[in-house]
């Protein structure tokens, strides 16, 4: 059955809203007028009651034909079935309101754009109750900016195949807001760890090491803010954490006013299946600051300890992402960009000429300009 | 007759770490010097001693006049007039022989030798003692290999126009014995010659050199004396003096420098070596605090013992030295020596075998290399899983509940220390004094 969807126009020449992350507003395509994210929320808030109220309707109506059909009176559409089986399960269908389409999406997608009229529309129902995120960052940077900042990612890199520059092409560029879960907690824990401290002195013929060992035993705790774990089954992981951190000076009240223009997923892993990964990175920080709080020792070695965390309020957010995929020689490469730092992470493919040509080219140069320094010492002597 | 030599050196050490240039003399014996910069002692006691010596045992006076000027029409005319006017020669033949030579004053404040008729020989001879031009001819041929040296004797270095005057004068007293020996000196060639006689005290023979010198008397005569042989047989052989040094304390004969730069300065002082270019090696040792010095002097002595070839010398015989074997480790520094300045006149010089060196260099090259690639590639992997959360960390960091640092217990292990005795070693190389060479502890 197709889901109403909220479709934001300009209130100027209805022409559809984008969010534009570099002035912060909607901005309208077409007359160029550009508006508050407040202005046009309180605008839509109707409009989106109503349009769950017209989604009722449509559906009530919907059943009413049904019966009607079955009176003979109509084509013979017996045949159709509503049952989609499995895959319905993961599926949404939705009713484009700029040019009627019905469109068949992933059910956590949460804003899309319609592929027949580009039009950019919010799926409402999608972010409301317990599933309406509490934070949003918004886009600070452009497609435009995505583009020159895989360019400069290509930068540099000595190995990377002359080719892959030249013939790959970017595929996609997607612009997504990815739900991310947010703990709060501490990590409490203790460590011991064995540390010695040595010095060396002559006495006649020896010399003489002393090495004093120590019973070292550390306790104490760390508190934590907003640890982000990507909740986004369709997002790779460590994309998501390459692309860390986000400056949560700029996280907002979230708004679905800044979800026009870009694609946007609600959560599909929840909060105990994230909640692993928040875990063994607040223990990793809580190990490193135990040993790095040991100190005036030439070494030291953890013995034993343990770790315990105490958890807190967990934050859902939306966060910006750039995706752009490129192919290269029949293979994927998938590279993220953080929308708000601009920090760009994707593994490069290596050219085996280059590193073997490279290795050996240094090498050789080396080899020579050592054995001419060699030969110019011996002549020397 | 070993503890008169000792006596002799010492003193002679001793006195040549004090003299000063201010104590040269216009006319020291037989030799007559108007530039007041020719002195050495080598010079005064060829003067002094040697030359009035040869004039008693051979009826024949031999002398060296160094002039700034000439009134004369040329240097041979001169010669001849100074050798009337002042009454030279031996008996009433006034037979004799004179060096004479023109410096003319640089603006250096040295004197150099004009480029033609800058010297000559002049010799007086009775017709029945044999042939004046032959004479003359003779001693000329002994004395030209110095003084046809421009090098020597174009001003700047007096020292070098000294020491080639002193091999001048001494090589002319040997050819004028040779010549006049028929019957009437019965004087010992070799010795006038500065080759020493193994039968004759080289302590009193002024123009004597040993090669082995015991000033600390740490070898017995027997042991000297088959090291001095061995080692003059090897500085005749091969063109290069070989020495060795044995001292009391370097610091006795030191103007202020360390042990290396004393060894340089006795080498000059004493104008040890060979052959012009006065090749040789020394090695000094000093006994009180086990200082041990190294010095090659002259191109063929460099070229046989290179730096490498220095410390490859050194280990065959410091090791000896650290275990108080001084006639041992005497005997392999001159069987060494022997074997080195052999290599190096068959053109087989003792060099370092470069192939494993190349190797290592290459071999690092390519780890270098490895690692700037491993580096590059590691650049392009830029997606990693995060382990720690640092960056979500609340202010104040962690918070540390409960400390302690308990001390448990000491270990110690002893590591026995390399020393130089053990080694043989603990010496580096040295540059300076116009040489090279090493020096250290043994």
């Amino acid at each position: 059955m197709p889901a109403q969807v909220t479709n934001y126009q300009c209130p100027g020449c209805t022409g559809p809203l984008h969010f534009v992350g570099a002035s912060g507003k909607l901005e309208c395509d077409y007359c160029g007028a550009s508006y508050d994210v407040a202005e046009i929320e309180a605008l839509y808030a109707e409009k989106e009651e109503k349009a769950v109220a017209a989604q009722q309707a449509a559906e009530e109506k919907a059943a009413k034909q049904k019966e009607t059909s079955a009176d003979g009176g109509d084509w013979d559409t017996s045949g159709f079935s509503d049952d989609w089986g499995e895959e319905a399960d993961g599926m949404k269908a939705y009713i484009c309101p700029s040019c009627g389409a019905e469109l068949l999406c992933d059910e956590s997608t949460a804003a899309t754009s319609c592929p027949y009229c580009g039009n950019p529309t919010v799926v409402p129902g999608q972010f409301s109750g317990e599933l309406r995120p509490d934070y949003i960052i918004p886009f600070r940077l452009s497609k435009e900016d995505a583009v020159k900042a895989l360019k400069a990612h290509y930068k540099g890199k000595i190995l990377l195949p002359g080719s892959f520059t030249k013939e790959n092409h970017v595929q996609e560029i997607r612009g997504i807001y990815v739900p991310f879960w947010m703990f709060d907690g501490e990590a409490e824990g203790d460590a011991h760890y064995e540390a010695t401290r040595s010095h060396s002195y002559v006495s006649g013929d020896y010399e003489i090491t002393e090495t004093e060992h120590y019973d070292v035993y550390r306790a104490g705790s760390v508190a934590f803010e907003m640890v982000p774990v990507d909740a986004s089954s369709k997002m790779p992981d460590d994309h998501m954490d390459s692309i860390e951190p986000y400056d949560y000076e700029e996280l907002n009240n979230f708004s679905t006013a800044y979800l026009p223009g870009f694609l946007a997923d609600k959560y599909d892993v929840s909060v105990e299946e994230s909640r692993e990964r928040a875990d063994a990175r607040c223990e990793g920080t809580l190990v490193s600051a135990l040993r790095a709080s040991v100190t005036g020792y030439d070494t030291c070695v953890r013995l034993a300890g343990e770790a315990n965390l105490k958890r807190g309020k967990v934050h859902y957010a939306l966060m910006p992402v750039w995706m752009l995929n490129t192919k290269w020689q029949g293979k994927d490469f998938l590279f993220a960009m953080n929308g708000q730092t601009g920090k760009m992470v994707g593994d490069l493919p290596i050219s085996w000429g280059k590193f073997w040509g490279m290795f050996a080219g240094i090498g050789a140069g080396l080899s020579l300009i050592g054995s001419i320094a060699t030969t110019l010492v011996m002549l020397l002597r | 007759m070993k503890r008169r030599i000792s006596a002799f050196l010492t003193a002679l050490l001793l006195a040549l770490s004090l003299c000063v240039p201010a104590m040269a003399e216009t006319d020291y014996g037989l030799i007559y010097d108007e530039t007041e910069l020719l002195y050495s002692e080598d010079l005064a006691t060829l003067g002094e001693h040697t030359l009035p010596e040869l004039s008693e045992e051979l009826g024949f006076e031999m002398r060296v006049d160094v002039l700034t000027g000439n009134s004369y029409e040329s240097i041979n005319a001169a010669a001849e007039g100074i050798y009337e006017r002042f009454g030279y020669g031996y008996g009433s033949k006034s037979e004799g022989a004179t060096l004479t030579i023109l410096m003319e004053p640089q603006d250096d404040g040295s004197y150099a030798m004009p480029e033609r008729g800058g010297w000559c020989v002049y010799v007086s001879l009775s017709a029945e003692r044999g042939s004046d031009q032959a004479l003359t001819d003779a001693l000329y041929a002994a004395a030209a290999p110095y003084m046809d040296d421009p090098s020597t004797w174009s001003g700047g270095d007096m020292d070098m126009a000294s020491a080639a005057l002193s091999w001048a004068v001494s090589d002319m007293a040997a050819a004028a014995a040779d010549y006049l020996d028929d019957g009437n000196s019965g004087a010992d060639d070799a010795s006038w010659a500065g080759e020493p006689d193994p039968d004759e005290d080289p302590g009193m023979s002024n123009a004597y050199s040993p090669y082995v010198y015991d000033v600390a008397e740490l070898l017995t005569l027997e042991e000297w004396q088959e090291l001095e042989t061995k080692a003059e047989m090897i500085s005749l052989r091969h063109d290069c003096s070989v020495y060795a040094m044995l001292i009391d304390d370097y610091l006795d004969y030191s103007s202020g420098g360390d042990v290396y730069d004393t060894t340089t300065e006795i080498y000059h002082a004493l104008k040890l070596g060979s052959g012009r270019s006065r090749n040789g090696i020394i090695i000094l040792l000093s006994m009180d605090d086990r200082d041990y010095a190294m010095f090659v002097y002259g191109e063929n002595a460099e070229y046989a013992f290179n730096k490498y070839g220095q410390e490859q010398l050194e280990d065959e015989f410091l090791g000896y030295f650290g275990n108080n074997d001084w006639y041992g480790g005497i005997l392999h520094y001159l069987d060494a020596c022997d074997e080195f300045l052999t290599r190096a006149e068959e053109g087989k010089p003792v060099r370092q075998n470069p192939l494993p060196i190349y190797l290592i260099v290459v071999a690092v090259s390519f780890v270098i290399s490895l690692a700037v690639c491993l580096v590059l590639k590691w650049k392009m992997k830029t997606v990693h899983k995060k382990i720690e959360a640092n960056e979500y960390v609340s202010a104040g960091g962690l918070h540390l509940t409960e400390q302690y640092d308990r001390y448990t217990h000491t270990t110690e292990t002893r590591t026995k220390i390399h020393s130089d005795s053990d080694s043989g070693g603990g010496s580096s190389s040295c540059s300076g004094g116009g040489g090279s060479g090493r020096s250290g502890k043994f």
